[in-house]
């Protein structure tokens, strides 16, 4: 396919195409999120409207318009990531709680069949106001020592009233937590990009800024100032995203230009840079097993990079005709080993080995799905597409 | 009778001045409008004095209103006192603000001088109001005009700021005062229910119809305008300034008036009404004047037919008789516009009956009770210059409506026109659009006169006129106009004579389509419209010809990010644009430390993945659209003036699209028309490069791949419609390159648009002109230029060896010149122009010019832009030239045209251009007729008159000294041209005499 490159002749694969593509957004879809075990897709459009996909039959299983206005990022939260976090324009971040058993009582008609009609809404667990005066999308993180073993909290993160300011807030308590105060000395502009990372022992915020400007701040000794632990200006144009791989000790910012920036966590090291050769790189998101990043890029085409030091483009997956806006990694559950899901996975692949002949068609789809190291793009034009890399 | 009777009733209320007061008090308690219904614009809610007002009270006088408002008055004091003035009620001695007198003149003055400046452009609507109300009189507006007149002068002589100020704000204040359609209403009632005696409002109403409509507003206006620095008037008073706009105001204004008055039936009224309009017809900008008013009457007639009709009556009925002429004139030009803005061919659709009705309803109302505008309205059918300068559904409509008449109108009409249309020197010396015209009337009233009295139209066609004026035409040596008496005498024959005795020619000519249309004419039977499709009509029209909005390209907006626009506080100004990134700190690893990636193996690259086109993130242009593959895409990106992207790509590809898709199915020529539309009326939002270049390239291929049906539209287009003078030149241009690309003479830099040599040597244009002019005609300049020199040049060839007759022997062709004229002798490609130039380029040409020069005489747009004039010429002659001496009916396009140039000596003598042209014209005409003798014999008096006139402009131009020895410049040119005439005329009498003498002095 390409004998320009000699080089990757050999050893190239041929060119990604999409496995599925879901047509159900009237709107630019600005979020898509796996969450369940890869059970379920959630993706939010630029009119409010959000839609749960069943991955492994890929239909709609609830469709409701969360908020008035462009959804800007969308997320999971609970034991069986039974609530559905959705940050929208209006102003609103809102939690909703959608069991398994929700399901069957909501719509599942498609934005793109009607839109007029009133939708149940799921039921709404909390409600904050949010001042979303810019496109930054919240982020979140769970806090892992939590007293109340019944509910687990976390922390949300969502800018703040001034420019560049950052609110922090727990959830389920709704209190302040933390208030980071814009950069000093640096004019920044708006927030753009936010991202949580809880350690065991403290609590790391990334923040990317319209004047790209990208700063790391971590949790001080109570009582102290949040202050940047690291500033860097490694982009022309405002960031767009961050992501970080606390395995390898770096993180990954993108702009609205064609860098695409590898930070180290500690400082240690000078940012590096890949220059795409294409001007805004959106939504970007490191795979859980921290081996491939990958960007939703204006002109169409998802980039997938390796995430060591070269960041060497991988994959160029080219399918929508318009920009894409969100991209998302389906959870890697073929390793047990995994940190996080640990306990979820391998229960579920205990019970898959010992029922394996017992299997019903459907289960066995479902078992499959569930392990395809999906790739999720949503793109201006209202369609989703579904990958399988790596 | 009843007229006068109530006019003497109303005159005998007046002097009662209690009576004064209650009419006087209905007028600000009840507002005129509000019992219209109809919708103006705007509204006068008369002023209501705010509590503040009452404060200070009200002073009792005008003395000592006067004073108040001398003393600088502040804002309380001047609510005070100017409603004090406006209410009747509230000052004695029965003072009104709207008579003329000393006082009022003295507190007018105090108003314009002191509290305009101060309070005008810095109050609240409360004040204007009333500032508004209290001006809203005759000797008011007079009073502001001589002030901006006065303040022009101090403008010219020193530009302040202070008088600046003051200049636009007398104009707003004027804006304000008569912009309302019902503002001069309003002043003519006021006026009425306060002046004391008749002459005196007669003398006062006279004043005001003298400012309002002689154009004097426009011109001071337009003066003060001028001298005012451009930005400082605001953008919606300059209507006072703008000739068009200001008539279609004046058009709304007279018929408001006439629509509120005519249920009175008042003569006073209506004589001052007409006395406005005598003055507003003459005002120059006719068209739209008319329009407004016969729109608004139409728009506002509450019950629709006695309405208009008596509004219109009541408007036209004391006219005096020669502004009668010239508004029942204008009314017709109207409808033309009107019935033509979906191009009446010239064989006209039967789909047009309807409008056709439409337009003799008006007519109808107009002239039902009129003595006077009707026979003006025969007149205009009878003359034959005045009758073909309308098109020919308006004669229709003239004599739908004549025909409805019980007396013998009609009959006088034809006997009119068949005297005419017979007359031998008529039939050898009126333009063919005249007898044209002239047949047709004719035949439409044969029809009419027959289906009345079939016994009438005996009698008439009996008479010896009629056989007479048949044998005329049959003697004539025109074809056209023997052929037009054919016609006329098939079809009258047909009508009056018995089977079998009916007059049959039998020549192929009587069985084209036109002679088919031609002899269908004595059935043409249009009925009189009503109001509504007359309505539907001028709706039709409004909605035809909406603007285009030429887009602002800068379009200034929030920048938009991620798709989404961005909103919220204004953004501190994005650092200058970084590209690259700052500090030591960063590197950029290469493929050095790549290795690590390897364990997962790279998918190849998709199909495309090009990189972005600009390293500046913000400069990435992401919508990148594709040429145009079919005929419709072409006419959508064109029609995108939002996306400059599409425009351009659309315009560039249009030629070759056109080219290409010629001929193949019916893409192209069922659209022919409609893109041909577009790409005349194309502007250009974006700054195109090589816009006018590759537009003309379009039109052209748009004609060539249909030229039959093109090029007459195109010929009638370049003549009709709104274009600029830059659109016509490129229509003619367009119309010239096609014809002789047909004839097979292609540009030699036909594939590279871009002309090599400008070769446009004006001085006639201003530099500012200039360059917007020269790029539409440049490439017909070119060929203008060389065809000029290849018939120049072998007479000066020619010449030269006659002087050096004496060296014959030593004569001997070089080498190289043989040469030459080896190579050049190529098989000339097959001429497809010759057999179409008459029909398709030739005669809708000039029949159009024609038919504009007799509609608007000097005024048309064709005499007073000698440049659309020479282009035109220019055009005709070179089309004429690539046409060749092969050309069908080559005889009829020689005396055409002949006639046309012969009409152009008074213009080319004070013009060089022009000049320059006609003696082009001349050359191609002698040229192109190749057969000498017969030419001599033919065109014996045209030759005479053209040979001598060219030898005086031989002789002048030399005499005057200008000639430089080089032989460069205009009037070098001209002499040259002028010798060449003479030189080829010479040749062709030479050829004549020589015919006479039996071929034997041929030496």
């Amino acid at each position: 396919m390409s004998p320009d490159v000699p080089s990757l002749q050999s050893s190239a694969l041929p060119p990604a195409q999409p496995k599925y593509v879901l047509r159900g957004h009237t709107a630019q879809v600005h979020a898509v999120r796996f969450l369940r075990c890869n059970s379920r897709l959630l993706t939010g459009d630029a009119n409010g409207w959000v839609i749960l996909w069943d991955v492994p039959i890929k239909r709609p299983v609830a469709v409701w318009r969360a908020h008035a206005q462009t959804i800007l990022g969308v997320g999971v939260w609970g034991e069986v990531e039974e609530k559905v976090i959705t940050h929208g324009r209006d102003n609103k971040l809102h939690i909703w709680q959608i069991r398994h058993e929700d399901e069957t009582d909501l719509s599942k008609v498609l934005p793109i069949e009607e839109t007029t009609a009133d939708r149940k809404a799921p039921w709404l667990l909390h409600s904050l106001d949010v001042n979303a005066l810019n496109f930054c999308s919240f982020a979140m993180c769970r806090i892992p020592d939590s007293d109340h073993s019944h509910e687990q909290s976390i922390l949300i993160a969502v800018p703040g009233v001034n420019d560049g300011a950052i609110t922090i807030t727990s959830l389920p308590s709704q209190s302040r937590f933390a208030a980071i105060p814009p950069l000093k000395d640096i004019n920044t502009g708006m927030l753009m990009a936010l991202r949580l990372h809880q350690t065991s022992t403290s609590l790391t915020v990334l923040a990317g800024y319209e004047s790209g400007h990208v700063a790391l701040f971590r949790q001080p000794s109570s009582g102290q100032l949040w202050k940047p632990s690291y500033v860097a200006k490694t982009h022309a144009q405002p960031v767009l995203s961050l992501d970080l791989a606390p395995g390898l000790g770096a993180f990954f910012s993108s702009s609205a230009d064609a860098i695409i920036a590898r930070h180290s966590l500690d400082a240690s090291t000078e940012p590096v840079l890949l220059r795409t050769k294409h001007a805004g790189q959106q939504s970007l998101v490191v795979r859980l097993d921290e081996r491939v990043f990958a960007t939703a890029g204006w002109d169409g085409r998802v980039r997938v990079c390796g995430t060591k030091g070269g960041m060497t483009e991988l994959a160029v997956l080219k399918w929508h005709k318009e920009g894409c806006f969100a991209v998302a990694f389906a959870d890697i559950l073929d390793q047990g080993e995994q940190v996080d899901n640990d306990q979820v996975v391998a229960k579920k692949d205990d019970e898959a080995e010992i029922a394996t002949k017992a299997l019903t068609v459907s289960r066995r789809r479902e078992a499959n799905s569930a392990k395809t190291h999906w790739l999720a793009a949503g793109s201006k034009d209202g369609k989703v597409s579904l990958w399988d890399i790596y | 009778m009843e007229d006068l009777l109530k006019a003497a009733r109303t005159v005998d209320r007046r002097p009662d001045a209690k009576e004064n007061y209650l009419t006087a008090i209905d007028r600000t308690s009840e507002p005129l409008r509000s019992t219209l219904n109809g919708t103006f614009d705007g509204s006068t809610q008369v002023p209501i004095p705010s509590t503040a007002a009452l404060v200070f009270g009200r002073p009792r006088t005008a003395k000592k209103v006067l004073d108040v408002l001398r003393a600088e008055p502040g804002p309380a004091q001047l609510i005070a006192s100017l409603s004090a003035l406006l209410d009747p009620t509230g000052l004695d001695n029965d003072f009104k603000i709207s008579s003329p007198g000393p006082l009022q003149a003295k507190i007018i003055n105090t108003v314009l001088t002191s509290i305009v400046p101060n309070f005008w452009s810095s109050s609240d609507r409360e004040i204007r109001d009333l500032l508004i109300s209290s001006l809203s009189t005759v000797s008011a507006i007079s009073a502001i005009l001589s002030s901006i007149q006065g303040l022009i002068i101090q403008l010219e002589a020193k530009r302040e700021s202070q008088d600046t100020a003051k200049c636009s704000d007398l104009i707003s204040v004027l804006s304000e005062v008569l912009k309302r359609d019902s503002s001069i209403h309003s002043i003519w009632t006021s006026l009425r229910t306060s002046s004391p005696s008749a002459v005196q409002l007669d003398l006062v109403w006279k004043q005001f119809a003298n400012i309002i409509g002689s154009g004097k507003v426009l011109s001071v206006v337009a003066e003060a305008e001028d001298a005012l620095p451009d930005t400082s008037l605001d953008k919606q008073h300059r209507w006072l300034a703008a000739g068009s706009e200001y008539a279609g105001w004046l058009g709304r204004s007279i018929a408001y008036f006439a629509i509120k008055e005519h249920v009175s039936k008042d003569v006073s009224t209506s004589q001052a009404l007409s006395q406005l309009l005598t003055r507003a017809l003459t005002i120059g900008h006719a068209l739209p004047f008319i329009t407004a008013l016969h729109t608004t009457l139409l728009r506002h007639a509450a019950e629709p037919v006695s309405t208009t009709g008596t509004s219109l009556r009541y408007t036209a009925q004391y006219l005096p008789a020669h502004s009668k002429r010239a508004f029942l004139e204008h009314t017709l030009r109207w409808l033309a516009t009107l019935l033509s803005h979906h191009d009446t061919d010239h064989i006209v659709s039967a789909s047009s009956a309807q409008d056709v009705s439409a337009a003799a309803y008006l007519l109808d109302v107009l002239v039902a009770d009129d003595e006077t505008l009707r026979r003006h309205l025969m007149t205009f059918s009878t003359d034959p210059a005045t009758s073909s300068s309308f098109p020919f559904t308006i004669r229709r409509a003239k004599l739908a409506v004549i025909s409805r008449k019980e007396d013998d109108a009609l009959h006088t009409v034809f006997e009119d026109v068949l005297r005419n249309f017979s007359d031998p020197l008529f039939i050898k010396h009126a333009p063919t659009m005249q007898q044209e015209s002239m047949a047709q009337t004719l035949l439409v009233a044969a029809g009419y006169i027959h289906r009345a009295t079939p016994v009438g139209l005996l009698t008439l066609v009996r008479a010896s006129g009629h056989m007479q004026g048949v044998s005329n035409r049959l003697d004539a040596s025109n074809t056209r106009a023997r052929w037009l008496g054919m016609i006329v005498g098939t079809a009258l024959s047909g009508l009056v004579d018995k089977e079998g005795m009916t007059m049959n020619f039998g020549t192929d000519d009587m069985r084209t389509v036109e002679a088919h249309w031609y002899l269908d004419l004595i059935k043409v039977d249009d009925y009189l419209g009503s109001h509504e499709a007359l309505l539907k009509l001028t709706k039709q029209d409004a909605v035809a010809r909406r603007p285009r909005q030429k887009h602002d390209k800068r379009i200034t907006s929030l920048p938009v990010i991620d798709g989404k626009p961005t909103f919220g506080p204004l953004r501190p100004p994005q650092a200058p644009v970084q590209t690259e990134v700052e500090g030591a700190k960063v590197t950029e690893i290469l493929d050095s430390s790549s290795d690590a990636d390897n364990d997962l193996k790279p998918y190849a690259k998709p199909d495309s993945d090009p990189e972005d086109s600009d390293e500046d993130a913000t400069l990435v242009n992401r919508n990148k659209t594709r040429p145009p593959v079919y005929i419709r895409d072409l006419m959508t990106m064109l029609r995108d003036t939002e996306n400059h992207g599409p425009f351009t790509l659309g315009l560039q590809h249009a030629g070759s699209l056109i080219r290409r898709k010629t001929g193949f199915g019916k893409e192209v020529s069922d659209h022919a028309e409609e893109v041909a539309r577009i790409f005349c009326s194309l502007q250009d939002p974006f700054d195109t490069d090589d816009f006018d270049e590759l537009k003309l390239q379009a039109l052209i291929a748009i004609v060539m791949s249909s030229p039959t049906t093109i090029a007459p539209w195109l010929g009638r287009q370049a003549f009709v419609g709104e274009y600029s003078i830059a659109q016509r030149c490129v229509m003619l241009t367009a119309l010239g390159l096609s014809g002789r690309e047909l004839a097979g003479l292609k540009e030699p830099d036909e594939l590279n648009p871009v002309s090599s040599k400008p070769s446009f040597p004006s001085k006639q244009l201003p530099s500012h002109l200039h360059s917007i002019y020269t790029p539409s005609t440049r490439r017909l300049e070119a060929a203008h230029t060389s065809l000029e020199k290849s018939l120049i040049a072998p007479l000066a060839l020619q010449a030269a060896d006659q002087s050096t007759a004496h060296l014959n022997a030593v004569k001997v062709r070089t080498f190289s010149s043989r040469m030459e004229t080896a190579r050049t002798k190529r098989k000339a490609p097959p001429n497809g122009l010759a057999k179409i130039f008459a029909q398709c380029y030739f005669t809708p040409l000039v029949r159009s010019y024609q038919q504009d020069i007799a509609a608007y005489g000097s005024g048309s747009l064709w005499v007073s832009a000698s440049f659309l004039l020479v282009t035109l010429v220019k055009t005709l002659a070179l089309l004429l030239h690539a046409s060749g001496p092969a050309t069908l009916t080559l005889r009829d396009v020689t005396e055409n045209f002949w006639q046309m140039l012969l009409a152009l000596r008074v213009q080319a003598s004070g013009d060089n251009a022009v000049l320059e042209a006609v003696l082009f014209g001349f050359l191609t005409l002698l040229e192109v007729n190749a057969n000498k003798q017969q030419l001599a014999m033919e065109f014996s008096k045209q030759l005479m008159e053209t040979r001598d006139w060219v030898d005086m402009v031989f002789e002048r131009t030399g005499a005057s000294g200008f000639v430089d020895q080089e032989g460069t410049g205009e009037e070098a040119k001209v002499r040259t041209l002028a010798a060449g005439v003479l030189v080829r005329a010479g040749e062709i009498m030479e050829a004549s005499r020589a015919a006479f003498m039996g071929g034997m002095s041929d030496f």
